[in-house]
Order: C-alpha cells, then sequence, then structure tokens
C-alpha cells in the first residue's frame, strides 16, 4: 500500500514537472505570470537575505582579498590617468560621429533612450551566466533589451519584473548576436604600369584626395547633403607631390598608368557573423564568416561591433570586444573567431539598458 | 537548495525527498531562467535518490550520510545539464561539469549533517502540525 503510495506520488510530480516545462517551453502566458508573481513576492525575502549576508560577504572577501583589491586600485588609478586625456578626444570623436550618422538619417544610440541599474545578484546556477539588476519595468525595461556598460556590450535582458530585471550575460550559451568585424585594409600593391612600350615596375603610393563638391561646410570633415568621393590618387614615385587629381584621364597622358580604383577601398573592411556565447570560462565565439578576397586575412584585434538591423538584438555599433584568436577551417566554412569581450563580466557594477526593442522580441512579434 | 533536497531525503525517506526536493526546484526555477519544473523534476529525482539509498544502509552514521549527499549532490549536478540538453539548450555539457560536481559534492557533503539535522527538525514539526 505504501509503495503504490509512493508511486502514484512519484508519478505526479513527474507528469506535473513534465507539464510545466511543456508549457514553458511554448512559452505560456500563465507560466510568465507566475514567474513574475513569485519575483514580486520574493523580492522582499531576497532584498533582507541580501543586507543579512552582504557583511558576511564584504568580510569574506576583505580577509582574502584585501592584497589584490589594494593592488588593483593602484593598477586602476594609474590606468584612469592615462585614459583621461584619450577620454576627451574620444569623447569628441563620438559626438562627431553620432552627429554624421544623425544627418544622414541612419540610427545612432545617442538617439536612443536609456536605463542605468546596478547589478545586485549573480547567477546562482552554475548552468547560465546571468546577472540580475535593480531596474525593471518600471524603468521601461523589457525583455530582449540590450545591456551595457562603460566598456561595451555585456549581454540581453531575459526577465522583466516591475524592479528587477535578469541579465544574460553574452557569455551564456543561449546567447547570440549578429556582430560586424572591422579589418584593416587590404595592403597596398605594387602594380606594373606600362609607359612607351616598356615595362617597368613602379611602388605605388596610395593618398588619399576627398572632393567636397560644395563648398558649405558645418562640421569639420563632413558636408550634409553632398556625395563625398573618396578616391585614392595613384602617383609615381617621380611625379611631383602636387601631381594628384580626381576624375578622368589627364590629357596629354598615356592610360597605361592610371588604374581604376572604386571608392571607399582603403576604408575599414566590414564582415559580418553571428556571436555565440560558449558558457562559464570559455570566451565567445563568431561564426558564419564568409572567406572572402577582399576581406583579407582577419587580424587579432580587430574590433568587433553589433551589427544592427531590424532583427538584430541590438542596434548598430556598441562595442563587444576584440578578435583575441583565429581558428582555421578548410572549405568555404571560413574561420571562427575567438572573442575577447571588451567588459570586464566577472566584475559588474553599474550597467546601462538600452530602451531598444528589437522587433522579434516584441509582444506578438511571429 | 540541492542540500536541502538531499538532506530531506536523508532525513525522512524518499517520499519525502521527492517532494521536497520538487518543491526547492521549482522555486530555483521560478528565480532563474531555466524551464519551469526542470529543476523540479531534477531535484525531485536527487531527494528521492537520497532518500531510497539512505534505507539500504543498515544503521547509517554520520559519515555514511555526508557519503550520500556528497553523492546524491553531484549526480544532481550531472543530471541538470542532461535535462537542460534534452529540452535543447545548448552549449552546458562541457568538461566544466565535472568541477562543478566534485566542488557541489564537497561541499553538500561536508554540510551534510547539519542540514539532515535542520530538516529532520523541520519535516517532523511539520507531520505534528498535519501538513
Amino acid at each position: 500500500m505504501g509503495g503504490l503510495t509512493r508511486r502514484r506520488v512519484i508519478a505526479i510530480l513527474a507528469l506535473t514537472s513534465i507539464l510545466l516545462i511543456t508549457m514553458d517551453l511554448h512559452h505560456s502566458s500563465s507560466v510568465s505570470g507566475i514567474r513574475r508573481l513569485f519575483g514580486a513576492v520574493f523580492s522582499p525575502v531576497e532584498g533582507a537575505t541580501r543586507v543579512l549576508t552582504t557583511p558576511i560577504n564584504n568580510i569574506w572577501h576583505g580577509v582574502t582579498d584585501y592584497g589584490d583589491v589594494s593592488q588593483e586600485n593602484k593598477r586602476l588609478k594609474d590606468l584612469i590617468a592615462r585614459q583621461e586625456g584619450a577620454t576627451i578626444a574620444n569623447i569628441a570623436g563620438v559626438r562627431e560621429a553620432q552627429e554624421l550618422l544623425a544627418l544622414n538619417g541612419l540610427p545612432t544610440l545617442a538617439g536612443i533612450d536609456s536605463c542605468t541599474g546596478q547589478v545586485v545578484g549573480q547567477s546562482p546556477s552554475n548552468f547560465s551566466q546571468t546577472v540580475e539588476i535593480n531596474r525593471g519595468r518600471r524603468c521601461g525595461i523589457r525583455v530582449g533589451m540590450p545591456v551595457l556598460n562603460a566598456a561595451g556590450l555585456i549581454g540581453k535582458v531575459t526577465e522583466s519584473l516591475d524592479d528587477r530585471a535578469v541579465v544574460m550575460l553574452i557569455t551564456d550559451p543561449a546567447y547570440s548576436l549578429s556582430v560586424k568585424i572591422v579589418n584593416k585594409p587590404p595592403p597596398v600593391v605594387t602594380v606594373p604600369v606600362t609607359v612607351s612600350g616598356t615595362t617597368d615596375t613602379t611602388t605605388t603610393t596610395t593618398t588619399t584626395t576627398t572632393t567636397t563638391i560644395a563648398p558649405k561646410n558645418t562640421i569639420s570633415g563632413f558636408t550634409p547633403g553632398v556625395t563625398v568621393a573618396t578616391v585614392p590618387n595613384t602617383s609615381q614615385i617621380d611625379s611631383s607631390p602636387d601631381d594628384t587629381f580626381v576624375g578622368d584621364i589627364r590629357p596629354g597622358q598615356g592610360n597605361a598608368s592610371q588604374i581604376t580604383v572604386p571608392p571607399g577601398a582603403n576604408l575599414p573592411l566590414r564582415e559580418t557573423g553571428a556571436l555565440e556565447g560558449r558558457g562559464l570560462s570559455r570566451t565567445p565565439i563568431v561564426r558564419f564568416i564568409e572567406n572572402q578576397p577582399r576581406f583579407g586575412a582577419v587580424y587579432i584585434g580587430s574590433p568587433i561591433v553589433s551589427s544592427g538591423g531590424a532583427t538584430s538584438l541590438a542596434p548598430p555599433d556598441i562595442v563587444v570586444g576584440t578578435v583575441s584568436r583565429i581558428i582555421s577551417r578548410s572549405g568555404t566554412l571560413g574561420p571562427l573567431l575567438e572573442v575577447r569581450v571588451a567588459a570586464n563580466l566577472e566584475s559588474l557594477n553599474f550597467v546601462r539598458v538600452l530602451l531598444y526593442q528589437p522587433t522579434t522580441e516584441r509582444p506578438g512579434a511571429p | 537548495m540541492l542540500l536541502l533536497a538531499t538532506s530531506s531525503g536523508l532525513a525522512r525517506g524518499s517520499e519525502v525527498g521527492a517532494i521536497a526536493g520538487f518543491a526547492v526546484g521549482m522555486m530555483y526555477d521560478l528565480v532563474l531562467s531555466t524551464p519551469l519544473g526542470l529543476g523540479a523534476v531534477v531535484f525531485a529525482l536527487v531527494g528521492y535518490i537520497a532518500g531510497s539509498t539512505n534505507a539500504f544502509v543498515h544503521e547509517p552514521t554520520w559519515w555514511t550520510r555526508m557519503l550520500l549527499a556528497g553523492v546524491a549532490s553531484g549526480l544532481g549536478m550531472l543530471f541538470m545539464p542532461v535535462a537542460l540538453t534534452i529540452v535543447g539548450r545548448e552549449g552546458v555539457m562541457s568538461g566544466h561539469i565535472f568541477v562543478v560536481v566534485v566542488v557541489v559534492g564537497v561541499t553538500n557533503a561536508a554540510a551534510a549533517v547539519p542540514a539532515e539535522r535542520l530538516c529532520r527538525w523541520v519535516l517532523s514539526e511539520s507531520s505534528k502540525a498535519g501538513i
């Protein structure tokens, strides 16, 4: 009799679990409601527990990590001193770039509102990389919104309650994002030039001549609404320094020495791929990079930024990290790139949630 | 959380261990982003295993309880990524699991005796109250 009751209990528990898993995997609204309700009810308990355990945690870290923290503090002070100058220059550059993007009607981060929150909890699980922040729906945060700190992208919101949100980090195996890899332009090549029937080899030097068609200019280096033709100027070594021109072949000179180079050939090359997390203690990777000859070899240290787009989880040009390792693969698979994430995910404090909800995460999206 | 499920099984047998594990696992799922019910079924299994293996031990001592708690917790840490993989979560099966298994097993074994006493006391109070 006892055995029968036990079997019934086990069977009921197993069936309940299967039912709940099925409902959750089909994104049942009742399951989401239960989660939200539990989050609201459990929030005071969580807060009280945090108040009690934080001093103990701090004492432990104070005892075990004091030396490291002291050294790190000195190192960071040095780092701040070095970076202050660079930051000012970068802010000016970023502002100018955002003005350019805005004038051309392109999406910029400056046009997206954000909500700043503080990380109040780490993931208690060994199998998911999430953090909890102290801002939620009341601040406008919704599921799917990108989260970044001062260094770059850190993840996306996976759960949003009234005053709490769970952020999945970009190292989580379930995280994926469309990214761009900004590569260096291909190196300048030696171009054979034929003059008067003889073949000579001349080193081509590439300089850039920017022709602005309209003289009106409000931003340094930029004229709104005007095509900016950036044409690499090829000149022979023995020619005069001011021997630069743009456009058709110069009258009186043979066309054998002219090389047509498409505009923008010396701009940094970009290629898209998919960034995927690989779990704890493993760096994320970028897949599906096409092996295009023009893109050339990927360089270690090349920056990786979000690519944006209607279905992307993040707006374009958010810094993700740099290429730390390149794993070559045969055939047309293209290389795998290991990513050194710009943000330090182990010591997150203040983070910024961009109030940008991708179309795929909106209610009623397919 | 896993220690509570294991200790409940050790203190009051497999049936109570399974129910306690289910409740604890459900709370785990509600807080985390794991599919609701997945942690519950894994923790219920761990509570059941801890309770049923303890029943086979003749005159269990403190160290057999520690050993059983460590083994059951380690198994739970193995079951969890397997269950996650079954429901379609990728990337959780890696060599890092074995480190997690060892750390969780040793930690829970160390804390098993006081946790089991706590669970024995809590569950006996519950049964007296008719819950």
